[in-house]
C-alpha cells in the first residue's frame, strides 16, 4: 500500500517533470513561431513601408518627368527664346527645388550649346560639342521622342562629388507661340534635369520608422547607396563598403538579396546580419523589406530598390516582453507546482517520519505491553496457559510449570527466570497433552476444548487434581482466543487453586449443615425426650413395685439400661446442638489439657502410642467451660488413639497466634487417616467408623457443637496411608478466641 | 385434711405417672389437668398448696401460665417441669417466683424430694400466717 502510493507519487513527480520541459519545450518553439509570425507581420508592415517609399519616390518621379515634360511644351524653352527661357526654367526650377532637382537645361538642335539654369538661380549658357555626346545622339533618335534618357553622373559641388541622375527628354518644336504660329515639328535638341539623387531620395526616405529604430535605405541600379542613414555609405557600392566597415561579419546574405532580389526588381521579405543599427555595433540580425521603384518612361527601364530595416530586436522586444510575462506566468505556475510538490513531499516526508515513529513508538509500545504481558503472565500466581484444537500445552507460564511438576511445594526446586534450564523447565510442557497433568475426569473431559472451539463462548470448570501426594481444587476459566477473522487459534486456560476455597466452603456447607442438623436433633431430642421420660419414670414405678428376684425385674433393669442409653443420645444431641449454660467460666487451655493427659496416659501406653507435648507457657485464657474443654480434647485424643492401633506417636501443641489473637491448639496423630470418602461426614451425628456399640458417632459432633459455642473454629488435616506412605495421620486445629475482661477491655479503651 | 397439689401437663402419660407417685408414695392430694386454660377456673373453685406445671404445652406455656395463677393467687408455690434444653426458661420461671424445677426424664426420687421440700415451705408459710392473724386477734384483744 504504502510502497504503491511512494511508486504512484513518484511516476507522478516525473510526469510533472516531463510536462514541465515538454511546456518549456513548447514555451520555446510557440516564442519562435510567435516570432516568426511577428516577424512575418513586421516584415509585411515593412514591405507597405518600403513599397509605399518606393510609390512615392515613382510618383515624385513621374511628377518630375511631368513638370519637365510641361516645361519641354513651353515655346520659350522649345524655341529657347532670347527672353524668356530662363524665366521659365526658373519658375519650374522653383517648384522642383523640393524634390533635389539642381539644374534644368535645354542643349539646342545643333548641339553646339547648353543653355541651363541650377538652383542657385545662375544662368549658364555654355557652348560646347554636345552633339558627339550619348545624351544628345539618344535624343537624336527619332524611335526616342517622348521617351526619357537617364544618365547616373557624379556632379561636383565644391569638394565633394555628389552621385547625380541626368534625365534626357528630346525636344522637338511642336508648340506654337506668336513668334511660331507654325510649329516645325523638327528635332530641337533636348532637355535636361539634374537630379540630386540622394536629396531626391532622402526626402522620401529619411523620416520613415519601422518600429522603433527601424529604418529605410535604397541602392540604384548600379547597387550603390543613394540613401542609408550612415552618411558616408551614400554613393558607396552596397556589396564592398560594408564589408569594409565591419569586416568579421559576413553580409552574404544581405548581398545574395541585393543581387538577386533588389536588382532584379523583386519586392519581399527577409532577414540578414549586419554589423551595426544606428550607433550600435556587432553582430545584429535584421529583418528586411525590399520595393523596387520603377522610374516610369525611362529607356532602358531603369530601376532603383527600397529597403526598410529593422533589427530583430525590435520584435523582440515586443514579443519578449509578452513574453517575459508569459514566462514569469509560466514561472510561478512552475513555482507554485514545485512549491505544492515540495509540500506534498516534504509533508509526505513528516508524515513519513511521523508515521515512522509512530510505528516505532507503536512497537516499543507493544513491545512494552508484551513484557508487561509476558511479566504479568510469568509473575502471576496462577496457572496460565494456551492449548492447541487437539488439547497440547502451546505455553504455559513459570506458576504453573513450578506447579504442575509438583516444584510448587519444593522451593528448592523451583527454577528463576532467565536461565537456560528455566526455559527447558517450562518448553518440557509444550506440545504435550493436557490430559497428562489435568485428570480427565467427570468435568475437564477432552471433548471440552472442542466445544469450546466450536461455541467459542468461555467456560469456567471446577476440578480436582492430583499432584504428588497432594490433592487440589482449580478453578479452570477456558478463554478461547480468535484470530481478526474470528476463527478459533487456541484455548486459553486459567486455572486458579481454591484448594483453600474449597476447604472453607466445604466447612461452611458443613456449618450450615449442622446448625441445621442441632435444629432437627434439638426438636428429635425434646420429642423424644417427652415419651423416654415417661417410660423411665413408669420403668422406675415397677422397679419399686417389684422384687429384685423377679424376673420382671430383671426385663425393667433392661429396660432401664437401654432407656438411660436413649437418655445419653439426647442428652448429647442436645448438648451439641444448643448451650443453655451461659457459664462466664475463664479456662486455662494448658491447665485443661494436663487434665486430659492424665486422663489418657494410662491408655496411651497401653496402646503403645507416644506422647508429644509442644505447650506454649503463659497462654492467655480463653472464656469457655473447663469441662467442656476438657471434654473436647478427650474426644480427640480418643479418635487420635483409635486411628493408632498398631501405635504412633500423639503429638499436642498449644499456642498463641497473636495476630489472630487467638490460641491454637493441635492434636496430631500418626494414624490411618480419614478415608477421602468420610472427610465431609466426620461431624455428622451418629457417623462412626468404629464398631457397632463401641461409638455413638456424636463425639466430634458434640466437639463442634461446643466449639462452635464458644465462637472457635475447629480443622483437621488428614492423609491416608495410600496418599502418603510416610507422613500419614490426622491433625486437629481447635482455635478459640482470647479472653480479655472487661477491665482490660476498659484499659484498651475497647 | 391433706394437701392438695394441681399438676398440669398436655401429656396424660405423664400426669398419670405423677399422679400414681404421688398418690403411691405421699398422702397428698392430687388433681391433674392437660388442658393448661382449666387452671384458673380450677384454682378460684378449689385451694391448692402445690402447683406442677410442663413448661412447654401447645396451648399456652408455662411462664404465661404463671402469669395467670399469680393474678388469682400469688401466694401458691410451682415446680417447673422442663426438658433439658429450655433451662433458660426455667431459670425465667425461677425469676418469675417458681419454687424449683425439675428436668425431664426425672427419677421418681427426685420429684418426690423436691415435693416434700415446697410442702414444708408451705407448711411454714401457712403457720406464718396463721400466727400473724393469731397477733393479730391478740393485739385487738388486748386493746379491744
Amino acid at each position: 500500500m504504502f510502497i504503491q502510493t511512494k511508486k504512484f507519487i513518484l511516476s507522478i513527480g516525473i510526469l510533472t517533470v516531463v510536462l514541465l520541459i515538454a511546456g518549456l519545450i513548447v514555451g520555446f518553439y510557440s516564442l519562435r513561431y510567435v516570432k516568426e509570425i511577428v516577424s512575418e507581420q513586421f516584415n509585411q508592415q515593412q514591405l507597405e513601408l518600403a513599397t509605399h517609399a518606393a510609390r512615392q519616390l515613382e510618383n515624385q518621379f513621374l511628377n518630375t518627368i511631368q513638370d519637365v515634360t510641361i516645361l519641354n511644351q513651353s515655346p520659350s524653352v522649345q524655341y529657347l527664346e532670347k527672353v524668356s527661357w530662363a524665366n521659365r526654367i526658373k519658375i519650374t526650377l522653383s517648384t522642383m527645388q523640393e524634390t533635389g532637382v539642381q539644374e534644368i537645361g535645354r542643349v539646342n538642335g545643333s548641339g553646339k550649346t547648353l543653355f541651363a539654369v541650377t538652383q542657385k538661380q545662375e544662368i549658364r549658357v555654355t557652348p560646347g560639342s554636345y552633339r558627339m555626346q550619348e545624351a544628345f545622339l539618344w535624343a537624336k533618335k527619332p524611335e526616342n521622342k517622348n521617351r526619357i534618357f537617364l544618365v547616373p553622373d557624379d556632379k561636383e559641388t565644391g569638394t565633394i562629388k555628389k552621385p547625380v541622375l541626368k534625365v534626357i527628354m528630346p525636344t522637338y518644336l511642336e508648340s506654337a507661340d506668336d513668334a511660331h504660329p507654325v510649329p516645325g515639328h523638327q528635332f530641337a535638341g533636348y532637355i535636361y534635369l539634374i537630379l540630386d539623387k540622394e536629396y531626391f531620395v532622402t526626402q522620401m526616405l529619411k523620416d520613415i520608422r519601422s518600429g522603433k529604430t527601424g529604418y529605410a535605405w535604397a541602392i540604384d541600379n548600379e547597387g550603390n547607396f543613394i540613401y542609408h542613414p550612415v552618411p558616408e555609405f551614400i554613393g558607396k557600392n552596397a556589396f564592398a563598403v560594408r564589408g569594409q566597415r565591419e569586416a568579421k561579419i559576413s553580409f552574404d546574405q544581405i548581398n545574395r538579396i541585393q543581387k538577386e532580389k533588389m536588382l532584379r526588381g523583386v519586392q519581399g521579405t527577409s532577414w540578414y546580419v549586419s554589423g551595426w543599427h544606428r550607433g550600435v555595433r556587432g553582430n545584429i540580425k535584421k529583418l528586411i523589406a525590399y520595393s523596387p521603384v520603377r522610374l516610369q518612361g525611362t529607356s532602358p527601364s531603369f530601376n532603383w530598390a527600397v529597403a526598410v530595416v529593422a533589427p530583430v530586436t525590435e520584435v523582440d522586444e515586443v514579443i519578449h516582453t509578452a513574453y517575459l510575462w508569459q514566462f514569469i506566468m509560466q514561472g510561478f505556475i512552475i513555482f507554485a507546482i514545485i512549491l505544492g510538490s515540495l509540500s506534498i513531499i516534504g509533508f509526505e516526508w513528516q508524515y513519513t517520519k511521523t508515521l515512522k515513529t509512530e510505528v516505532e513508538r507503536k512497537t516499543k509500545d507493544l513491545q512494552r505491553s508484551e513484557e508487561q504481558y509476558k511479566k504479568l503472565v510469568e509473575g502471576a500466581q496462577d496457572i496460565i496457559f494456551s492449548a492447541t484444537r487437539e488439547g497440547r500445552f502451546l505455553s504455559l507460564n513459570r506458576y504453573g510449570a513450578n506447579f504442575l511438576s509438583g516444584e510448587l511445594f519444593n522451593p528448592e526446586a523451583q527454577v528463576s527466570p532467565g536461565t537456560r534450564h528455566y526455559q527447558d523447565h517450562t518448553v518440557k510442557f509444550i506440545g504435550k497433552e493436557l490430559a497428562q497433568f489435568f485428570p480427565l475426569n467427570g468435568t475437564f473431559h477432552p471433548q471440552l476444548i472442542e466445544e469450546i472451539w466450536h461455541t467459542g463462548r468461555p467456560k469456567t470448570i471446577e476440578h480436582s487434581l492430583k499432584i504428588g501426594a497432594n490433592d487440589f481444587w482449580l478453578s479452570t476459566q477456558l478463554i478461547a482466543i480468535k484470530d481478526e477473522m474470528g476463527q478459533v487459534q487456541e484455548v486459553l486456560g486459567i486455572s486458579r487453586d481454591i484448594t483453600e476455597k474449597k476447604k472453607i466452603e466445604k466447612q461452611m456447607i458443613n456449618t450450615e449443615k449442622l446448625a441445621s442438623l442441632g435444629l432437627l436433633a434439638a426438636g428429635v431430642a425434646h420429642e423424644i425426650n417427652n415419651p423416654l421420660g415417661v417410660i423411665l419414670g413408669y420403668c422406675d414405678y415397677m422397679l419399686d413395685k417389684i422384687p429384685p428376684e423377679d424376673k420382671v425385674h430383671k426385663v425393667l433393669e433392661k429396660i432401664e439400661r437401654q432407656g438411660n442409653h436413649c437418655k445419653r443420645v439426647v442428652e448429647n444431641l442436645l448438648s451439641f446442638s444448643r448451650y443453655t449454660e451461659h457459664s462466664d467460666t475463664i479456662s486455662d487451655i494448658n491447665l485443661n489439657l494436663e487434665n486430659v493427659f492424665a486422663v489418657v496416659e494410662n491408655n496411651l501406653m497401653i496402646k503403645k502410642i507416644q506422647l508429644k507435648k509442644n505447650l506454649e507457657a503463659n497462654l492467655p485464657r480463653v472464656k469457655a467451660d473447663p469441662v467442656q474443654l476438657q471434654q473436647v480434647f478427650l474426644n480427640l485424643m480418643n479418635n487420635a488413639v483409635a486411628a493408632m492401633p498398631k501405635g504412633g506417636f500423639l503429638m499436642v501443641t498449644s499456642r498463641w497466634n497473636i495476630y489472630d489473637d487467638k490460641v491454637e491448639v493441635v492434636i496430631a496423630d500418626t494414624g490411618t487417616g480419614i478415608k477421602k470418602e468420610n472427610r465431609e461426614r466426620i461431624y455428622d451425628p451418629f457417623f462412626t467408623t468404629k464398631k457397632v456399640g463401641e461409638g455413638t458417632g456424636l463425639g466430634l459432633t458434640v466437639t463442634y457443637g461446643i466449639i462452635n459455642h464458644y465462637q472457635g473454629t475447629i480443622n483437621l488435616e488428614t492423609k491416608t496411608e495410600e496418599e502418603d506412605p510416610i507422613n500419614h495421620g490426622t491433625s486437629f486445629t481447635v482455635t478459640l478466641p482470647v479472653y480479655h475482661s472487661k477491665r482490660e477491655a476498659e484499659k484498651k479503651g475497647v | 385434711m391433706a394437701e392438695k397439689i394441681l399438676i398440669v401437663d398436655d401429656e396424660i402419660d405423664m400426669l398419670e405417672l405423677l399422679e400414681l407417685i404421688i398418690t403411691d408414695r405421699t398422702e397428698y392430694a392430687v388433681v391433674t389437668t392437660n388442658t393448661p386454660l382449666e387452671v384458673p377456673e380450677l384454682l378460684k373453685k378449689d385451694s391448692f398448696d402445690l402447683l406442677i406445671t410442663d413448661l412447654r404445652m401447645p396451648d399456652i406455656d408455662g411462664i404465661e401460665l404463671i402469669e395467670m395463677v399469680k393474678q388469682i393467687d400469688d401466694q401458691i408455690p410451682f415446680i417447673i417441669i422442663t426438658a433439658y434444653g429450655t433451662i433458660e426458661s426455667a431459670v425465667e420461671a425461677m425469676r418469675k417466683g417458681a419454687f424449683d424445677y425439675i428436668t425431664k426424664p426425672f427419677r421418681q426420687e427426685q420429684i418426690l424430694l423436691t415435693i416434700e421440700k415446697v410442702m414444708k415451705w408451705r407448711r411454714l408459710q401457712k403457720e406464718n400466717i396463721a400466727l400473724k392473724a393469731e397477733l393479730e386477734r391478740i393485739k385487738k384483744g388486748t386493746n379491744g
